[in-house]
């Protein structure tokens, strides 16, 4: 735009203005009084009451009233944030009903960098305000996202009370880099080192205060993000007060009892009896080993249901209290939450306080706002040893929890627990430690370590926008943000524990984080007539994440050691110094545009592009800069329902067609240096080699110059279509998204870097996927409200292209797997899924039982080897599908949520592991261990190491949740008017319909291990407003 | 306020800014766990240390390699296992992924293990390669040390001639995938390098005269001996057998200052201390001319002397079984071998103990006794087994009570005093990686190949010096011996290297390995009493991964 035009317009519109205020001089008047109230006849603080098309205006008082000179039946426009504008015609005295319009707010949709009316987003959105009464217990902000959108996935790690979860936005765009879409709070872009004690940086913003998520899909809408938004982008606002309100109180809280739901099927003590009796006879030193002595030296033998014992019924509560309001052109909204979240594993908890305020002053007549934010955070952790879960299956059940036995009581605090000779120096009073090789006691495990973590965090921004005085169509926006967070955990576990046997340990560990973030962009708004609208911001962002830890753990002598004091450390890192320290940092230097253009209302451009330099990727002399990235995206929309030809049609009350295409990046996941050659030296002073000096070693570390970040390029159409005054909503999308230059850590020619396996760029896969979502209304009257939402996800992906190998047979491996000695059951290779399983073909029987070691010979060279493996189906869901039921009748409401997933594998890693039923490995290193009834009837004695990468262990997962069912009582007349609310009962993880023969099909990395289990949980709630 | 006013202002602001913002992506390295400066005598502790260590932290948590239990990654512990649990010396009872196929003779090239020892090789052989791109400051001591460094790359190399054939050969560090050697050639190269590094070459980085540095460091008697070594086992690796000069490097070894053995000390036999934990200092130190230093405190790993020790052991076994005396049953740990770990997992074969006990085929035949009452038995002091409760068939290849403990390496030491880790668990116990034995008995074979297949007089003098040393009693048929044929060397080679990971490359240059049906031991090919298995297994495979990595790889069979 040329500079004369800046100025033609400004001039015009100043010239305007002052004719308008003259006008108003000449008028003939009258006083208008009037008064404002809410549709409860509260009054409104603050509204904006103006003479139409005039800049005659007031704001009503604190009671609501206002008055205004003006010509007799002049318009007057009352407006007030979150309300329908109101018309009246000007008459001496006037009264006004506001009526909220949650329609409106619910169709402006924050985007990347600002914010859109929901008609005019050209990619794929979804925003979604939490449904206040229809949901499970909320401990975290993904709690309230799951099952809800189409394209997102959310698998909560596993029941460990303030646990994390998996979040994946359209099947995830990678392989070894992270998959975890860019969260962003308030304009902050939350780094991905979480918080020490705590899952991820969500759980730093209590769900009560979240006023919006807001999921960006495809590049058109996440481009804005660069290098960091190729698995999406969630924006989550939080709740703000309302100008010139009366300040009103809420406080909600619940109550939750939680049980286990499912446990393994392990033999009893008779039967584990019998059972070792028959392998190895009566005479038998593993028949020996059976049962426990008793204070009299006799052998007793105990029936104990180990997973019974290491589970609670665990009780839990969650209380909220929000203040908000706004004192004149000052809203505020002050919170405070607590959650006591106690884990059905004994031991555990989960404790965190919330504090939250708002405060959004409008300064300059309306020319200059602020938004303030800050949020802190405390929560404490009490971990359970989730060792204890795995050892409640293999512990042999004729052991008692505690027995009354000189051994256990004298060395291991009355536990019973396998044991050995002792033989530590000078402590010959110390005759007896535990067996370090057998199962772990596994009430003990819990019992006995005091495992804890403190977490605080702080998260504050400040953002103002400034709409220039004299040319508003320019708005400067500023958002200075910051994350403060900081987390100790300590661990004490005694002398007489299984773990730390005669010295105990007492040790703490931490980890400090900052981020720092300053973005500034300029907005420019301008409709030339109507035909024409632009919206165009450029901007600029720098952040910088820092993260440090230090640990320290040591044992003590113990008293009456003959060659070391009592109470001397051992093994106390603090004489290495240093070398417990971490710290590492990264920054992040952009510069961002987006162009809007609308013609007509109906043809929509939208143009984005974004530079992002990062510290991750290689800038030193001699190699070449791999810093930069330039991250373009176009999308193009049309409203057909303005057209002509369907504007009349009145069944269909809106139609939107979307096309996009973007590119995007992703750089997490990987270190801040990889690019970076440097030394580990020994970290303890037990990696020493003692021939030159004091023996210290180095080792040169891998280091990849050539490394960048993954580049993913996603294709996006849409459908919207509403029918029947919306309701009846439809959003389609199809999506196909290729990401090259795919990070990940591969094994790489043997001598040609310092590890056998390296961080690299090496290939290509894609994406394509559909989905379907919509709400249908069915009921809609004054008493019966009903409303359906029904998402449908499709996705699949392949592995196009991996470049660090050659030929068909080429694969990476990756995933854990059922052996002790590292190997992995799956693989990336071509033409395959991410992450399919990589295994043998089992041979069966007749009968369909499974022959031990013996399988299918599939390149026929008549013998078994690696080449005989073949790829067998993947832990990624084809279709996810999620299903959400509300009705409310008068003051009652009854709602549900269901998932389903279908087509995602699980590799049963604790059947593999526990597979062995043969003398060789049920008694072995002087302990027993128990199997599981499946084990026992499969009869595997002998199995070899292709044995634990059979296909007989991948198991179909697909799974039908019902995840909760609320039914609520709503009331608005408790004491007097004064008070009104809901009250509600839930009960969640009701129901799992599954063929997968572990604990819980839902298992996001495809390898169902000893897992922490998702409990049942019933909850009772209340919500008050006062 | 005027848009002309803000906009240079703004830009000025931001040109700033930007300009200082831009300069925070140069970022360096603020981790202080790792450093930036190269440091020549460390990178030179890490390559001895590669033996013994698997990683910065010990005895785990910080491992060299990826995609592998770090202790199963040492490398001491899959050489042994894959030169003796593949022979007819030793069986695991254990069931982790990989020993069946070990004990069974029936390995894939995606044997976890053999994948391990592999990569675990090759970082030995790079980091060699980085340190002589690097250590280049011309000095008489750099130049020794480089010496050391190469002599350390062949000794790595070695291993990867002998158990893989044909590896990745390179001896600069490249990012480039490594071309593949053949045996032979990679043969050809190592014998000129040792030449060159013992001074019988043109370079000027010579390995120091024997014992002239310190314990723990090679010294030229280091490169005689792998040399013979080499010599000895030329015919498996070229197709041309060297006799002569595995002959001629045996005694030059044997001429240098390093000795053998032969003082006993309290109560403990000379061969019992050369693998004692006081083995840097109880006389073992004149005979171990290559040791990998353990150190209970300082040199922690799940490998190693440890895995030795603790893996023979049977959880009855007290520290008064040494000397002679049972303890009551009940259940406790292997005290007896100065640590408590206890794994009870490696048994020796019934062959193995007829080496010692010929032609006793029953459990009968054999006392029931420890470790001295079996000495005493066999007439000689290498007959180190534990047999009370233990059968001499293994019988049930998972039952730990079917096979005898071999005792041999353990953590006492000699002079009395206590282990050097407090708690008890890690060794003090060097392992010989090339001891001067080895040299009398390649001395003595090597004689006898040279002269239709019985040793001379000058080869049966060599023998019998180790016999003396073990102390045989008139009782033991060998000790009226006359005359020792390779049919004798073959079993000598078990007495006197039992246990010690040599056994495969023994039974291979006997044609008593792959291939064969003549010899066969229990669970030999998987079956009880043996079965032979294909002459292939005797290399292992390229690993899988590295054939996918490396596209210059190809597998060592189809």
């Amino acid at each position: 735009m040329k500079q004369v035009n800046i100025k033609l317009p400004f001039r015009t519109l100043a010239l305007i203005v002052g004719l308008f205020l003259a006008m108003g001089a000449f008028a003939q008047n009258i006083t208008v009084k009037g008064h404002v109230k809410d549709a409860t006849g509260e009054a409104i603080i603050g509204a904006t009451v103006r003479v139409a098309g005039t800049q005659n205006a007031t704001v009503t008082d604190f009671d609501g009233n206002f008055t205004l000179q003006t010509k007799q039946g002049a318009d007057i426009q009352i407006t007030y944030v979150g309300y329908q504008v109101a018309n009246v015609k000007a008459a001496s005295n006037v009264e006004v009903t506001l009526k909220d319009d949650t329609a409106v707010l619910e169709n402006v949709v924050v985007i990347g960098y600002g914010r859109a009316k929901k008609s005019d987003l050209t990619g794929s959105v979804t925003a979604i305000k939490p449904d206040e009464k229809n949901h499970g217990l909320n401990i975290n902000a993904q709690d309230m996202i799951s099952g809800k959108i189409a394209g997102v996935s959310v698998i909560s790690g596993d029941g460990t009370p303030g646990g994390g979860a998996q979040i994946r936005i359209r099947g995830g765009s990678s392989l070894n880099a992270s998959n975890d879409p860019l969260i962003v709070i308030d304009g902050l872009a939350m780094d991905n080192y979480g918080v020490k004690g705590l899952a991820n940086p969500l759980s730093m913003v209590n769900p009560n205060d979240i006023e919006s998520f807001t999921v960006l899909k495809d590049a058109s809408a996440t481009a804005i993000y660069g290098s960091r938004a190729s698995n999406g982008v969630i924006i989550i606002t939080t709740k703000k007060g309302r100008s010139g309100q009366k300040p009103t109180f809420n406080y909600s809280g619940n109550m939750s009892i939680s049980t286990k739901k499912k446990t393994l099927d392990v033999m009893d003590g008779p039967s584990y009896k019998n059972f070792i009796k028959n392998l190895y006879g009566e005479e038998s030193a593993a028949y020996k080993a059976l049962g426990y002595l008793d204070a009299n030296g006799n052998t007793q033998y105990a029936n104990t249901d180990w997973q019974e014992e290491i589970f609670r019924t665990a009780v839990s509560h969650d209380h909220n209290l929000t203040m908000s309001g706004g004192m004149k052109n000052m809203p505020y909204r002050v919170s405070v939450g607590y959650t006591n979240n106690q884990g059905i594993l004994k031991t555990s908890s989960f404790e965190r306080f919330t504090g939250n305020f708002s405060i959004s002053p409008t300064l300059l007549q309306d020319h200059l706002k602020f938004n303030i934010n800050g949020k802190g955070m405390i929560a404490k952790n009490r971990y359970a040893d989730g060792g204890a879960v795995g050892s409640a299956v293999w512990m042999d059940p004729t052991k008692p929890v505690r027995g009354d036995n000189d051994i256990y009581k004298d060395y291991f605090g009355g536990y019973a627990q396998w044991y050995s000779k002792a033989n530590i120096d000078g402590a010959a009073n110390w005759a007896y430690s535990a067996n370090s090789n057998a199962t772990a006691n596994p009430v003990a495990l819990l019992d006995q370590k005091n495992d804890r973590a403190t977490s605080k965090s702080l998260m504050g921004n400040i953002e103002a926008d400034y709409a220039i005085h004299g040319f508003e169509d320019l708005h400067l926006h500023m958002n200075a943000a910051m994350d403060l967070a900081t987390g100790k955990q300590k661990t004490d576990i005694p002398s007489n524990s299984y773990t730390n046997n005669y010295f105990g340990t007492t040790g703490w560990s931490t980890q400090d984080s900052y981020n720092l973030q300053l973005s500034l962009y300029a907005q420019y708004l301008k409709d030339f007539n109507k035909d024409h609208h632009f919206d165009i911001m450029g901007g600029y962002e720098w952040q910088h994440f820092h993260r440090k830890s230090d640990w320290r753990s040591y044992g003590l002598w113990q008293a009456g050691n003959t060659s070391h004091a009592e109470g001397d450390h051992y093994e106390d890192p603090v004489e290495t110094g240093t070398k417990t320290k971490e710290e590492t940092e990264n920054y992040l230097v952009s510069f961002f545009g987006r162009m809007n253009y609308t013609y007509l209302d109906r043809y929509m451009v939208t143009f984005t592009l974004r530079a992002d330099g990062s510290s991750r990727f290689n800038w030193m002399k001699g190699n070449a800069n791999q810093q930069w990235g330039i991250f373009p995206a176009l999308a193009l929309a049309w409203k057909m329902k303005e057209e002509t030809f369907l504007k009349n049609i009145d069944v269909l009350s809106d139609a939107k067609m979307r096309l996009g295409w973007g590119v995007t990046g992703q750089q997490e996941g990987i270190g801040d240096y990889t690019y970076i050659p440097v030394y580990q030296p020994n970290i303890n002073s037990h990696a020493l080699y003692p021939i030159l000096g004091d023996g210290t070693t180095y080792r040169p570390e891998p280091s990849n110059p050539k490394l960048t970040w993954e580049k993913t390029t996603t294709y996006n159409a849409g459908l919207d279509l509403s029918f029947l005054n919306n309701r009846l909503e439809f959003n389609l999308d199809w999506y196909y998204r290729k990401t090259t230059d795919l990070i990940n850590t591969v094994y790489v020619s043997a001598g040609s870097n310092f590890k056998n396996k390296v961080t690299s760029n090496i290939g290509s896969l894609h994406n394509t996927g559909f989905e379907f979502m919509t709400t249908v209304r069915p009921i809609q009257t004054k008493d019966w409200q009903w409303e359906v939402s029904y998402n449908f996800t499709y996705n699949k992906n392949k592995i196009d292209e991996l470049i660090s190998g050659e030929g068909d047979d080429y694969f990476v491996e990756t995933g854990g797997g059922g052996t002790g000695t590292g190997g992995t059951v799956q693989a990336h290779a071509v033409g395959q899924s991410v992450s399919a399983f990589h295994v043998y073909q089992q041979v069966y029987d007749q009968n369909g039982n499974p022959i031990a070691n013996t399988f299918v010979d599939r390149n026929g060279n008549g013998y078994l080897d690696s080449g005989d493996k073949y790829y067998y189906y993947k832990p990624a869901a084809d279709v996810l599908m999620g299903l959400s039921s509300k009705v409310q009748y008068k003051n009652w409401d009854l709602g549900f949520s269901m998932r389903a997933s279908l087509g995602n594998y699980v590799y049963n890693n604790v059947a593999a592991g526990g597979m062995n039923v043969g003398s060789g490995s049920v008694y072995t290193l002087g302990y027993l261990g128990n199997r599981q009834i499946d084990a026992v009837n499969r009869g595997f004695t002998n199995p070899t190491e292709q044995q634990y990468y059979s296909d007989y262990w991948v198991e179909n997962a697909s799974f039908l949740k019902l995840d909760n069912i609320t039914l609520g009582y709503s009331f608005d007349k408790l004491f007097g008017n004064r008070i009104n609310g809901r009250v509600y009962a839930t009960v969640q993880n009701v129901l799992t319909i599954t063929d997968y023969s572990g604990i819980d099909p839902e298992v996001s990395s495809g390898i169902g291990g000893d897992m922490y289990p998702r409990p049942f949980t019933t909850i009772l709630g209340v919500s008050l407003n006062f | 306020m005027k848009l002309r006013y803000i906009l240079p202002a703004a830009a000025l602001a931001c040109t700033a800014l930007f300009t200082s913002c831009l300069k925070d992506l140069e970022v360096e390295n603020i981790n202080p766990k790792q450093v930036s400066t190269f440091n020549e005598d460390y990178i030179f502790n890490k390559i001895y240390g590669n033996m013994v260590l698997t990683g910065q932290e010990g005895p785990s948590g910080n491992g060299d390699l990826d995609d592998i239990d770090e202790g199963t990654s040492n490398m001491i512990r899959q050489l042994w296992n894959a030169n003796e649990l593949t022979t007819d010396e030793a069986h695991c009872v254990w069931n982790d992924p990989g020993l069946p196929e070990f004990n069974h003779n029936a390995w894939s090239n995606t044997h976890p293990m053999m994948k391990a020892l592999y990569y675990r090789l090759m970082f030995g052989v790079t980091l060699c390669n980085f340190y002589l791109d690097n250590a280049n400051d011309g000095s008489a001591s750099t130049k020794q040390k480089r010496a050391e460094a190469r002599f350390m790359r062949a000794l790595h190399y070695y291993y990867l001639m002998d158990l893989y054939a044909n590896p990745p050969f390179l001896t600069k560090l490249s990012s480039e995938n490594a071309p593949q050697i053949q045996r032979a050639d990679l043969f050809k190269f190592l014998e000129s390098e040792l030449l060159d590094i013992i001074g019988e070459g043109t370079g000027d980085e010579i390995l120091a005269d024997a014992r002239t540095i310190e314990y723990g460091r090679a010294d030229k008697a280091a490169g005689y001996l792998l040399l013979a070594r080499m010599y000895l086992n030329a015919q498996v690796y070229t197709g041309t057998a060297k006799w002569a000069e595995a002959q001629k490097y045996a005694d030059k070894a044997i001429a240098t200052s390093y000795s053998l053995c032969t003082a006993s000390k309290n109560g403990f036999s000379a061969y019992q201390l050369l693998f004692m934990g006081d083995n840097d200092s109880n006389g073992a130190q004149n005979e171990i001319i290559l040791p990998a230093l353990h150190d209970g405190d300082q040199t922690q790993t799940w490998g190693g002397c440890l895995f030795l020790i603790a893996a023979m052991g049977n959880d009855k076994i007290s520290a008064a079984d040494l000397y002679g005396q049972f303890e009551a049953d009940g259940v406790t740990a292997l005290t007896g071998y100065g640590t408590k770990e206890a794994w009870a997992g490696i048994r020796a074969r019934k062959q193995f103990v007829q080496a010692f006990f010929p032609g006793v085929a029953t459990d009968a035949g054999v006392p029931q006794g420890s470790l001295k009452d079996l000495v005493a038995a066999a007439g000689d002091d290498r007959a180190l087994f534990y047999t009370k409760g233990h059968t001499l068939s293994i019988s049930d290849e998972t039952d730990y009570t079917k096979g005898f403990p071999y005792i041999k390496f353990n953590n006492i030491h000699a002079d009395g005093t206590a282990g050097h880790h407090a708690a008890g668990q890690f060794v003090d116990t060097d392992f010989p990686m090339l001891r001067l034995g080895e040299a009398y008995l390649i001395s003595a074979e090597a004689d006898a190949r040279l002269n239709n297949g019985t040793c001379t007089a000058a080869g049966f003098q060599r023998i019998k010096d180790l016999h003396n040393r073990a102390e045989i009693k008139a009782t033991n048929p060998i000790y009226s011996k006359t005359s020792f044929n390779l049919e004798d060397i073959i079993k000598e080679w078990s007495r006197e290297f039992g246990f010690e990971g040599q056994r495969r490359m023994h039974l291979i240059r006997f044609g008593m390995y792959g291939g064969q049906s003549n010899y066969r031991w229990e669970w030999m090919g998987g079956s009880k009493n043996g079965t032979p298995f294909e002459s292939r297994f005797n290399i292992f495979p390229i690993p899988d991964t590295d054939l996918n990595a490396n596209p210059n790889m190809k597998p060592n069979y189809k």
